[in-house]
């Protein structure tokens, strides 16, 4: 059984290729952060060197070795301190001459290989086009544009999707133990992202950063020029935290919009699902695009190093103003 | 896991297989050593996943068990214990290792057994070669040092290990200078075989003789899981073969010869040494002049270096010199790590040409040849 949550056809694709004993030698998996590039990418190391009929079994092991990440054979190689570098491709290739020690393919996974320095990846590529007969290479990455075309061109390309809702609540209904209500929130939370489901449903922590996040949003249309500034202030006090705000916010702008135009059932946030019908009603549609287009202006403008207290207070300030008098 | 041991044996063991301990890797458990117990007899190993090296201490079992111990602090703590009886006992739970000797009772966290990578053993079936563990050491001996130390070419840091009828041969090359040494095997080999052994793998195999030279030293490989087995005594290790074919080397092996040198071993190896203080600063560069009997009453060699810093030094040699006069350079360190390893009383040096490699051979001796690049001054 592949452990994998999602990506039917890629695993189909991958279980005929290993049927017919025909698998490439490097892949190359490309999709959005979190949405389970890895996992793949260990479950067909764990059907390569499985030992027994069905594979992979989970529970030989060999499988439980890789699900433990103690064997010898199968090495994920992250980048340090933010980049790949050539020393651990040089390491790679030392290693890679050698035949399996424990399994019977040696298979190196290369997580976010757009990290890698162009000298590293450029020392990869003599390995990448013809790496010794037991080794399998395999390099996930979230954006290919940043990647080399000569990378590209040397594996066999797996474009991932994200998860369905569907999908990733069926995930996390196999994984974790949670309430209904939490799993179905985080399933629409995740966007798809289903490692990131995983790991929220797992930590406290994640949730609650939100719900601060969102008690600060849904204040922030109330709040006069003062109060926005303030708003502004507080949320430039955690710049690694912005980026994961303003989605936040997008989410929530994009359930008021949706609960506006008359499809409440599709909403993310669901746990405030009376909050956002009773606001919802209160702007105009336009006003609510704009903002949209505002928080996106500003995720934007902060990726090019825009001052963020400046672009904060601007986007505080761009913030439409609920109209009174349906709700005194 | 209950065992009881002398100090004396364990610390021998643990100095043996420490050699294989990963410094640094991506498994925490490779730093470790494992220590089983299994039909009565206690084995320790370790491995890096190039090289394993396994060594059964003599002990006695009261239960059976395993643990796996950092190498350094067991290898380190136990060599500095009295040489009395240790009492070795694992603590499940907690998964530590307990020790008891003398006055000291000690307790090592460790690692669970099962994150030890599985060991490969031989299969009983593979052709296994025994030779005596003298003629393993000087075979690894005079065949490593050509061996290749920077990683640029991974097949050429290893040596080629090749079976064919009744000759095992061993190869390796760094580009600079060639070994090969040939010996008799006890019965014929079926078909030929080829395998490139890391050198590091073959020096522990000659120092594992070193440690056991009592008994013979048996070999054997296993083409499909490309790994090689030697067994010395107490002593087990496994390597894994580098992939790659060897280069063919039987080009670079100059045949024929202009001129050639016979000489006594150990004064050649004196002169080599001397003038290797005054070449060290100019590229290790000996020059030797090869003299034919025709010019005095026998032949002469003249060994000489010179630096601009240093100064000048000339050595003279008796030698039996046949053929032309002749000029030829060569790195004094790689000539003196030659001739270091020829045990024979007289070496022979064959040359064709200042520009052309050299042959230096143990004279009588064709079991042993080595090549060396010449440096054209």
């Amino acid at each position: 059984m592949w452990q994998v949550a999602g990506h039917e056809w890629a695993v189909k694709l991958l279980q005929q290729s290993l049927a017919a004993n025909h698998c490439a030698h490097a892949y190359l998996f490309i999709g959005p952060p979190q949405i389970g590039k890895t996992t793949l990418a260990l479950e067909l190391a764990k059907a390569l060197n499985c030992t027994d009929a069905e594979r992979p079994c989970g529970r030989c092991l060999s499988c439980t070795k890789i699900a433990h990440g103690v064997h010898p054979d199968v090495r994920i190689i992250e980048a340090q301190e933010g980049a790949l570098k050539i020393a651990q491709v040089r390491e790679l290739q030392r290693e890679a001459i050698l035949a399996p020690f424990e399994g019977k393919r040696r298979v190196y996974i290369l997580p976010d290989f757009q990290q890698a320095t162009p000298d590293a990846a450029n020392c990869l590529l003599k390995t990448l086009e013809e790496p010794p007969p037991s080794v399998m290479l395999i390099l996930t990455a979230t954006d290919p544009g940043a990647l080399l075309p000569t990378i590209i061109s040397r594996c066999q390309v797996l474009a991932l999707h994200s998860l369905s809702t569907q999908e990733t609540r069926q995930a996390l209904q196999a994984t974790c133990q949670a309430d209904a209500a939490r799993i179905e929130l985080l399933a629409r939370l995740s966007e798809g992202r289903v490692g990131w489901a995983i790991g929220a449903c797992r930590d406290e922590q994640v949730l609650k950063a939100r719900e601060r996040w969102i008690d600060l949003l849904a204040r922030l249309p109330e709040e006069r020029l003062m109060g926005r500034m303030r708003v502004a202030e507080e949320l430039g006090q955690k710049p690694d935290q912005v980026p994961g705000a303003l989605d936040l916010w997008l989410l929530w702008w994009r359930d008021i919009l949706l609960s506006q135009v008359g499809c409440p059932e599709l909403i993310t946030n669901i746990d405030r699902a009376d909050h956002i019908a009773e606001s919802a009603p209160r702007y105009q549609t336009g006003e609510i695009q704009r903002f949209i287009q505002s928080i996106q202006r500003t995720k934007t403008e902060l990726d090019g190093n825009a001052n963020l207290r400046l672009a904060l207070e601007v986007l505080c300030m761009d913030c439409p103003a609920p109209r009174l008098g349906l709700n005194p | 896991m209950r065992v009881a041991c002398l100090q004396e044996n364990l610390a021998k063991g643990l100095a043996m297989v420490s050699r294989a301990v990963a410094t640094r890797s991506a498994l925490p458990v490779l730093a470790n050593i494992l220590l089983r117990t299994a039909g009565g007899e206690l084995t320790l190993s370790a491995t890096d996943l190039e090289l394993a090296i396994g060594y059964r201490v003599g002990a006695k079992v009261d239960e059976d068990g395993a643990i796996t111990v950092p190498a350094r602090l067991l290898a380190g703590f136990v060599t500095s214990l009295p040489p009395e009886r240790i009492d070795l006992a694992v603590d499940v739970r907690t998964k530590s290792l307990n020790l008891r000797c003398a006055q000291y009772e000690t307790s090592i966290k460790g690692i669970d057994a099962v994150e030890f990578p599985l060991l490969p053993a031989a299969a009983p079936d593979d052709p296994v070669i025994a030779l005596a563990p003298e003629l393993w050491r000087e075979m690894i001996e005079q065949v490593t040092l050509a061996a290749a130390t920077d990683e640029s070419r991974p097949v050429l840091t290893g040596a080629l290990l090749r079976l064919e009828g009744h000759t095992l041969i061993l190869a390796a090359s760094d580009g600079f200078r060639l070994s090969v040494r040939s010996a008799e095997l006890p019965r014929e080999m079926g078909n030929v075989q080829e395998v490139v052994v890391p050198a590091r793998a073959l020096q522990e195999v000659g120092r594992a003789c070193q440690e056991e030279p009592n008994e013979p030293v048996a070999m054997s490989i296993s083409a499909q899981r490309s790994q090689i087995f030697f067994r010395a005594g107490k002593i087990s290790l496994v390597s894994q073969l580098l992939e790659g074919s060897f280069p063919d080397y039987s080009r670079l092996i100059p045949t024929g010869y202009v001129t050639r040198a016979t000489l006594d071993t150990a004064q050649f190896r004196d002169a080599v040494r001397l003038a290797l203080f005054f070449a060290r600063d100019s590229a290790n560069i000996v020059r030797l002049r090869l003299i034919p009997a025709g010019a005095g009453p026998r032949g002469q060699v003249q060994v000489a270096a010179s630096s601009a810093e240093a100064g000048s030094h000339v050595g003279q040699l008796a030698a039996a010199v046949e053929g032309d006069e002749m000029s030829i350079a060569f790195n004094a360190r790689y000539l003196l790590e030659a001739l270091n390893v020829i045990h024979a009383e007289q070496v022979t040096l064959e040359a064709t040409a200042p520009t052309r490699p050299g042959l230096l051979r143990p004279a009588g001796d064709p079991t042993f040849l080595h090549v060396i690049h010449v440096i054209v001054v």
